[in-house]
C-alpha cells in the first residue's frame, strides 16, 4: 500500500477523532454562539450602579460667573435645569426628537464615571471672591467641612489664543486623598462644563443656540450597488479586514491546538511507537497536519458561512469579493502549516500537558503578536511596519489577510512576494519541526529544554 | 543458504555516556523462535529499536528480511515495550486503524479482525472502548495489532508482561502456534522459563554487551554442570569409591536426600550412571541439568561490569 494511502488514514484518524466529536460540535459551534450571546445579553443584566456626591464644594472665583450664586455651576449641577434647555430646543423648533433624545443621554454619559457608574450630583456652592482664602479652604477640605475646593483663573473668560500660551492651570481643585475617584471625574466635568457655559454668557450668546450651531448633522450613505441604492456598508468594511484576521488566527490555533494535544495524547498513550512500527515519524506527522488542516478548514467554514450569511442578510454580500475568500484560504494555509508545525514538535517533545506548557510560552509569545500588531496595521496598510511584518513568515499570514482585505490593497508584486516568502518560512518550519519530531516521538522521561530541542534538529 | 530473518553486525548505539549497545553480532534463521534475555536496562530495547529502525545504529549494518526494515515494514509484526491504545477508540476500529496502517484494507480486514479476535478469546469486545478494557485484555489486543497482517517476521518485546498465568499460556501458544506456521518469532523477556518452554534459540545480552548465543541445546551442552544426582534406597550408601567421581555432596532430606555426585574431567557421565547402578539399589538416579535461570544468573555476574564481560566471552568461546 502506498505511503499517500496510509497519511491518509492517519489523517482520516484525526479529523474523525477531532471534528466528529461532541466536544469538537459544542466548542466551535455551540460555544462561539453563547459568547455572541453573552455580549448582548451581559451588558442588559449589569445596569450602572448610581452612587451620589454630597456636600458643599468651595470655589474660589473671582469672574463671579461661574461659582457665584446663580452662576454657571448651580445650572451645571442641577440636571433639571440643564435638561429643560436641551428640550427647550425641541419646543422651539431648533431640534428635531433625536437631537433632544441625544441631548438627554450626552447628559447622562457626561455624568457617568469612566467604567458605567452613574454619579449624582447633589452638591451645594460656597463662594469665595479672593485666592489668598485657598490656603485656609484646603484645611478645610482636609477637615472634611467641603469636599474639594476649585480655584478659577479669571483669565478663564478669555477665549483668544494668547490666553492658551499662559502656563498655570486656568482651573484647579484640590480634593483630599481619599476621594472618590468616580466623584472627582464627575465634578471635573461639570465644572469645565460650567466654564464653557459662563463663557458663552460672557460673550452675550445664548449656549443652547451656539450647541446647536455645533452640532453636526448625521448623514445617511447610500451605496450605489448595480441593481440600485443599498445600505452604506463602510463601517462593515472597515471592521472586516480585522474579523478576517481574527478568523484566521482562530481557526489555525483552535487546529494547531488540537494537534498538540493528539500528539501528546498519542505519546502519553503510548501508542506513539505502535504507529511508528507502521508508518514512519514524517508519514505520521504528515497525516496528523493534514486531518487537522482539515478541522481547521471546516472550522474556518463554518464561520465564514455565518459570516456570509449574515452579510447576505444585510443586503452586503458584494462587500466581500471572491478573491478575498481565496486570500483566506491561501493565508490560512500559511499559518496554520506554520503552527501545526510548532505544535507538533512541541507535542512529540514532551510527555503530558503540562510539560508543553513551558515550551509553549516562548512560541505563543511569538504567535499572539498578530493580536498586537493588528491596530497598527489595519489602521495604516500600507505603513512601513505592515509592510516590514508581511514578510517575517510566522506573522505574514495575519498581516497579509488584514491588508489584501483593507481598503487599498497592496500591490500584486507585494502581494506574490510575501507569499513566497511566506512559504518558504513555511517550508523551513515544517523541515526543522519534522526533525525535532522524528526524535521526540521516541522520548520519555524528562522534558527537553530548548537547547536540546536545538539538538535534536542537528541530529534528526 | 536461506537468507537469516535478521543479521546485525558490529552494532553499536550510545546515547549521551551511556553506551547502550556494543560491537553487538546477532543472527536469527529464518523460520526460528529466539529468545533475546537480558537483565533490565541490558539493551533488548535499544537493540529491538535499531532493528525496527525506529532508531539508527551509531556503526555496524542491520539486515532484516534482506533488506532495511522500513523497506519491509508489512512484513513485520512489532509489539514494543511501550506500548497502548487508544482510550477512547473502539477495539474494532482501532484494529481497523492500525491494520490499515499495514496495508490491510477492504473485507480482508474485518473477517481478520473477527478471526482473530476469536483467536485470542475476545470475540466480545470489538464494540467496546478500548479504556474499558482490563489491562489484560487490553495487552492481547495490542498483541494482535502486532500480528493482525500475519507478518513474516514477528517481534515482541516483552510480550508477556502483565499478563496473568492464564493469558500468558494463551499468547504462549498462539507464539508456537505462528512459528508452526513458518513464522519467524524473535521475543525479548527477563522471564526465563517462558523462554525455555518454547525458544529454539536463546540470545542473552547485559550493558549492551552478547553474553550468550546458542540453541537450547547446544546451552545445555555448554553449560553441563557434569553432575549425577543419586538417591539410594538406604541413605547410608556411599559412591566414593566409583571411578570417575571426583567428590560428592550430600543433598539435604527436604530436597529429596541422596548425593550429588561430581565427575572428573574425562569421565562419560552415561558409563558412570550404569556403574551406580550396580553399585547398590538407587530410588533414582539422573543427569543435573542447569536450567536458563542459572545459566543467566551465573553469565550476568560474571558480565558485570565491561571487562568481566569480555572474560565471560572469552570463556564462552573457549568451551
Amino acid at each position: 500500500m502506498s505511503s499517500a494511502t496510509r497519511v491518509a488514514a492517519i489523517a482520516w484518524r484525526e479529523f474523525k477523532h477531532t471534528a466528529l466529536t461532541k466536544a469538537f460540535i459544542i466548542g466551535t459551534i455551540i460555544f462561539p454562539l453563547i459568547i455572541w450571546g453573552g455580549m448582548i445579553v451581559v451588558p442588559m443584566l449589569v445596569k450602572p450602579s448610581t452612587t451620589t456626591v454630597e456636600g458643599t464644594l468651595a470655589i474660589i472665583d473671582p469672574t463671579g460667573l461661574v461659582g457665584a450664586p446663580g452662576g454657571a455651576m448651580e445650572i451645571e449641577l442641577d440636571p433639571d435645569r440643564r435638561s429643560r434647555a436641551s428640550i427647550a430646543d425641541v419646543a422651539s423648533g431648533n431640534a428635531d426628537a433625536v437631537q433632544a433624545a441625544e441631548a438627554i443621554d450626552e447628559l447622562a454619559k457626561e455624568a457617568g464615571g469612566p467604567f458605567g457608574t452613574n454619579v449624582k450630583l447633589n452638591i451645594s456652592l460656597a463662594h469665595f471672591n479672593t485666592p489668598e482664602e485657598l490656603e485656609s479652604l484646603q484645611n478645610r477640605v482636609r477637615a472634611g467641612e467641603y469636599i474639594g475646593v476649585i480655584t478659577i483663573d479669571p483669565r478663564i473668560l478669555e477665549t483668544t489664543s494668547t490666553s492658551r500660551q499662559n502656563d498655570g492651570p486656568l482651573l484647579s481643585m484640590f480634593v483630599p486623598t481619599q476621594a472618590n475617584p468616580n466623584h472627582v471625574t464627575a465634578i471635573e466635568r461639570a465644572a469645565g462644563r460650567a466654564v464653557v457655559r459662563a463663557r458663552v454668557d460672557h460673550a452675550g450668546l445664548e449656549l443652547e443656540n451656539v450647541r446647536s450651531m455645533l452640532r453636526s448633522p448625521s448623514v445617511q450613505t447610500r451605496r450605489l450597488t448595480a441593481e440600485g441604492e443599498a445600505a452604506s456598508g463602510h463601517k462593515v468594511q472597515q471592521i472586516l479586514p480585522i474579523a478576517f484576521m481574527i478568523l484566521l488566527w482562530i481557526a489555525s490555533f483552535a487546529s494547531g491546538n488540537y494537534l498538540l494535544t493528539t500528539t501528546i495524547e498519542e505519546k502519553s498513550n503510548k501508542v506513539m511507537e505502535v504507529l511508528l512500527s507502521a508508518v514512519s515519524p514524517l508519514q505520521l506527522m504528515a497525516g496528523k497536519i493534514i486531518g487537522q488542516g482539515i478541522v481547521g478548514l471546516l472550522t474556518i467554514s463554518v464561520y465564514a458561512a455565518l459570516g456570509l450569511a449574515a452579510l447576505s442578510a444585510f443586503a452586503m454580500m458584494d462587500l466581500i469579493q471572491p478573491m478575498q475568500i481565496v486570500y483566506l484560504a491561501v493565508y490560512f494555509f500559511m499559518a496554520y502549516f506554520m503552527i501545526a508545525a510548532i505544535m507538533a514538535s512541541i507535542g512529540s517533545a514532551v510527555s503530558d500537558l503540562q510539560e508543553a506548557h513551558a515550551l509553549l510560552t516562548p512560541a505563543m509569545l511569538v504567535l499572539m503578536l498578530p493580536m498586537i500588531l493588528f491596530i497598527p496595521v489595519s489602521q495604516n496598510p500600507n505603513g512601513t511596519l505592515a509592510v516590514v511584518t508581511s514578510f517575517l513568515p510566522p506573522l505574514s499570514p495575519f498581516v497579509m489577510i488584514l491588508r489584501v482585505t483593507a481598503a487599498e490593497p497592496p500591490t500584486t508584486t507585494q502581494i506574490i512576494a510575501s507569499m513566497i516568502v511566506g512559504l518558504a518560512g513555511v517550508v523551513a518550519m515544517i523541515w526543522m519541526c519534522a526533525k525535532i519530531f522524528r526524535v521526540g516521538v521516541l522520548m520519555h522521561g524528562k522534558p527537553p529544554s530548548p537547547v536540546e530541542l536545538l539538538r535534536w534538529m542537528r541530529q534528526g | 543458504m536461506i537468507e537469516p530473518a535478521i543479521h546485525i553486525e558490529r552494532v553499536n548505539k550510545r546515547f549521551g555516556t551511556t553506551h547502550a549497545v556494543r560491537d553487538l553480532d546477532l543472527l536469527v534463521p529464518t523460520g526460528s523462535l529466539c529468545g533475546f534475555l537480558g537483565p533490565n536496562g541490558a539493551g533488548k530495547s535499544t537493540t529491538i529499536r535499531m532493528i525496527m529502525s525506529i532508531i539508527y545504529p551509531d556503526s555496524g549494518s542491520i539486515r532484516v528480511l534482506g533488506g532495511s526494515a522500513l523497506a519491509s515494514k508489512d512484513r513485520i509484526g512489532y509489539l514494543p515495550e511501550e506500548r497502548g491504545v487508544y482510550r477512547k477508540m473502539r477495539v474494532g476500529e482501532f484494529l481497523h486503524y492500525i491494520g490499515r496502517l499495514k496495508g490491510l484494507s477492504g473485507a480482508g480486514l474485518s473477517q481478520r479482525v473477527k478471526r482473530w479476535l476469536e483467536r485470542i478469546e475476545l470475540p466480545h469486545v470489538v464494540h467496546k472502548r478500548c479504556h474499558e478494557l482490563s489491562k489484560g485484555m487490553q495487552q492481547k489486543v495490542q498483541f494482535l495489532a502486532a500480528v493482525l497482517h500475519e507478518p513474516d517476521l514477528l517481534i515482541l518485546d516483552e510480550p508477556f508482561s502483565g499478563l496473568d498465568p492464564v493469558n500468558a499460556a494463551l499468547l504462549n501458544s498462539l507464539i508456537r502456534e505462528i512459528n508452526a506456521e513458518g513464522r519467524t518469532v524473535i521475543f525479548s523477556t527477563h522471564v526465563l522459563h517462558q523462554a525455555e518452554q518454547i525458544c529454539d534459540r536463546i540470545f542473552l545480552i547485559n550493558h549492551g554487551v552478547k553474553l550468550l548465543d546458542d540453541t537450547l541445546d547446544g546451552i545445555r551442552a555448554t553449560f553441563n554442570p557434569r553432575t549425577i544426582i543419586v538417591r539410594p534406597l538406604d541413605n547410608a550408601m556411599r559412591f566414593d569409591g566409583v571411578p570417575g567421581v571426583t567428590n560428592m555432596t550430600p543433598i539435604a532430606a527436604d530436597k529429596g536426600g541422596g548425593w550429588e555426585l561430581h565427575l572428573a574431567e574425562n569421565a562419560e557421565p552415561h558409563q558412570i550412571m550404569r556403574l551406580l547402578v550396580e553399585h547398590g539399589p538407587l530410588r533414582s538416579v539422573e543427569l543435573r541439568r542447569l536450567s536458563l535461570d542459572e545459566v543467566f544468573v551465573r553469565l550476568v555476574r560474571k558480565g558485570e561490569g565491561e571487562i568481566a564481560a569480555e572474560r565471560a566471552r572469552e570463556e564462552l568461546s573457549h568451551v
